[in-house]
């Protein structure tokens, strides 16, 4: 007896629910109540990383196994309660995109009735009264393992970038999916100087360690090498959220790290250890709080309330 | 204030003024959802190849020019964007000319030119009170959305308006339209007279407010009657409020009744969040057994190694089941 629809309040907001039941991980059996259940446990420390960031959501109405898209525009029926943000063309020729802000615990659970099980992001965030897209609030390297290698060799990868970088400013997390992310805050800069400056850090990486790293997207090149895709530095660009789900078979999520994690996860060549699913990261976030909170912005001073 | 459709410059001459373009006017015809009947389920479109009712997506989809007899000629987007006039910043005035030499048949939307920024009101105010006392229109072209539009600039009463117009060759002769046209110069004097004055008895000036639109009017009473009459059907976004549970109520109530269908490892994991992974489980146990068919009865039963057979009914295996519960909760928060 599973109703079609429940109408539910989220934090003093309408939300009308559909299909629970549904299985979206058949693997596991993982049903959008679950996924709805993930996403509303996990709200506090997510929507942070959300806020103000033009969403670009990937739904899976028939699970990980059916078809999914990517979904920019804001669909046209939209509760009252949305946010959205509106982004201008690159090259001013189309129409801006409206895309959703994912500002709080409402929003996000919308986002996950439409089975938006992966919520990707980009690496800048709206000001008032600026153009967008505003400058790199991130650096990122996302590291992606090539065919005969695992997230072990990024953990290598990643421990060589601390040395290189200074881990103190490294935050790292799963992609949720094979990979490992790592981010840094960046302040005054724009996106070329940025984009150079990864393309830069990822070519001395490869030079140092031409056996273990390539940085360029050549597919043949890739065997046995971890690719450092510095590419994502452009304000074009998406990477997962931090905390979203993954469409693998089983309900992974992309969970930041400790440099402990990593450091063990490299010597011991066992990639199962930096795999977590929804259950496993509430449990971390009980225990470690939120490990990316220092790339957190300041919550913005509104003027009323 | 509303956003600005277009924003640029206003030149004619030597003076250039910043204006933006907002429309001016507003489209009141009453919209409905279609739906399939007896459902609130809305009605979608889908874009399908008319031969193998394939459904496509907008990169499948390309444009034909039809030569006839089946025969195409494909121009790709980006040939298109290739042809499309560049962005204009400015209108540009060409000529000026009479008003009343425009046909109205030219006019397609108006829209109100306002100045913007600091300085653009002295030199629009100069502007509009010239052409004003002149009695002028502004003839320009503008590019509007990737089209080319032969625009009027007009002072009205306050504002400077911008009309969009047709180009010549968009507008039908009435000779090829049409079969008949009658024959003119032909008209009795008397006949003519006496039409002119039935016309003068009925002139009236123009009172745009005396004219409503009768249809709108009666297609909103009716909706309000048949909300009145609750002849409303409900879509998910209007139900009644008593019908609204807490979030996670309903959340718990889904994952009860799929996990007990599903007692999987990873289903259990996931909800058994902040210590209250045994209450969680118990629940699901008991609400359960209830939800299972005979087969997943049949099977928990082989689980927890009882004696039971595909002969017992339906209640006879809830029973063992239910009665064998207490070990099979042990190794279930074990494997949690």
């Amino acid at each position: 007896m599973s109703p079609e629809r429940v109408l539910t309040d989220v934090d003093g907001r309408e939300l009308s629910l559909s299909n629970l039941d549904k299985v979206l991980y058949p693997a596991v059996g993982f049903t959008k109540g679950q996924v709805l259940d993930y996403y509303a446990r996990i709200a506090d420390v997510m929507v942070p990383h959300l806020r103000q960031r033009p969403t670009t959501l990937r739904r899976y109405p028939h699970g990980v196994e059916g078809m999914s898209f990517f979904e920019k525009h804001a669909p046209n029926k939209l509760p009252s309660w949305i946010s959205t943000i509106e982004v201008p063309s690159k090259s001013g020729e189309h129409e801006p995109i409206e895309y959703i802000d994912v500002k709080d615990r409402p929003t996000l659970l919308w986002a996950a009735n439409l089975a938006a099980l992966e919520l990707h992001v980009p690496l800048w965030h709206v000001a008032k009264g600026k153009t967008l897209p505003t400058p790199p609030d991130f650096m990122v390297f996302d590291l992606d393992p090539g065919p005969g290698t695992t997230i072990v060799e990024c953990c290598r990868v990643a421990q060589w970038l601390g040395e290189f970088l200074d881990r103190e400013t490294l935050y790292a997390k799963t992609s949720g999916s094979k990979g490992l992310q790592l981010y840094s805050s960046v302040s005054r800069t724009d996106w070329e100087r940025q984009s150079e400056k990864a393309h830069e850090i990822a070519q001395a990486m490869e030079r140092e360690h031409a056996s273990d790293v390539v940085s360029t997207m050549r597919k043949t090149l890739r065997n046995d090498r971890v690719l450092i895709d510095w590419s994502q530095n452009n304000s074009s660009k998406t990477t997962v959220a931090a905390y979203s789900l993954r469409a693998r078979p089983e309900p992974t999520v992309s969970t930041p790290v400790t440099w402990q994690e990593i450091d063990k996860c490299a010597k011991g060549g066992d990639p199962a250890p930096l795999v977590f699913e929804a259950g496993e990261v509430l449990r971390r976030v009980d225990k470690f709080g939120d490990l990316f909170a220092p790339l957190v912005r300041p919550k913005p001073r509104s003027a009323k309330g | 204030m509303a956003r600005a459709t277009w924003s640029g410059f206003l030149s004619f001459g030597l003076v250039s003024v910043p204006v933006g373009l907002y429309t001016a006017t507003s489209d009141q015809t009453i919209h409905f959802n279609q739906l399939h009947k007896g459902t609130s389920n809305r009605i979608r479109y889908k874009k399908v190849d008319e031969e193998t009712g394939e459904e496509l997506s907008s990169d499948d989809i390309v444009n034909g020019y039809p030569l006839g007899g089946g025969e195409y000629i494909v121009v790709t987007r980006e040939e298109m964007a290739g042809a499309a006039p560049g962005k204009s910043e400015l209108i540009e005035i060409q000529d000026f000319v009479d008003l009343e030499e425009i046909d109205p048949i030219f006019f397609r939307q108006s829209y109100y030119l306002a100045p913007k920024g600091k300085g653009a009101d002295r030199a629009y105010a100069l502007l509009l009170e010239a052409m004003r006392e002149t009695k002028k229109v502004g003839i320009a072209t503008l590019v509007l959305r990737d089209k080319e539009h032969l625009v009027a600039v007009r002072p009205a009463e306050k504002v400077l308006m911008l009309e969009t117009m047709y180009f010549e060759d968009e507008i039908r002769n009435p000779e090829e339209e049409l079969d008949t046209l009658p024959p003119l110069g032909h008209a009795n004097e008397r006949e003519l007279s006496i039409a002119k004055k039935l016309i003068d008895s009925l002139t009236d000036e123009w009172s745009p407010h005396r004219y409503k639109n009768t249809y709108r009017q009666r297609v909103e009473e009716l909706i309000e009657e048949k909300r009145a009459g609750h002849a409303v059907v409900h879509g998910a976004e209007d139900r009644p409020k008593s019908n609204v549970i807490d979030l996670m109520s309903a959340l718990q109530a889904s994952i009860d009744r799929t996990t007990a269908k599903r007692p999987t490892r990873s289903a259990a994991r996931s909800t058994a969040t902040k210590g209250t992974s045994l209450k969680v489980s118990e629940h699901r146990e008991k609400k359960g057994t209830d939800a299972m068919t005979k087969a997943d009865l049949l099977e928990r039963a082989a689980q927890l190694k009882l004696d039971v057979s595909a002969k017992m009914t339906k209640d006879e295996l809830v029973r063992a089941v239910n009665n064998a519960k207490a070990p099979a909760k042990k190794s279930a928060r074990r494997g949690s």
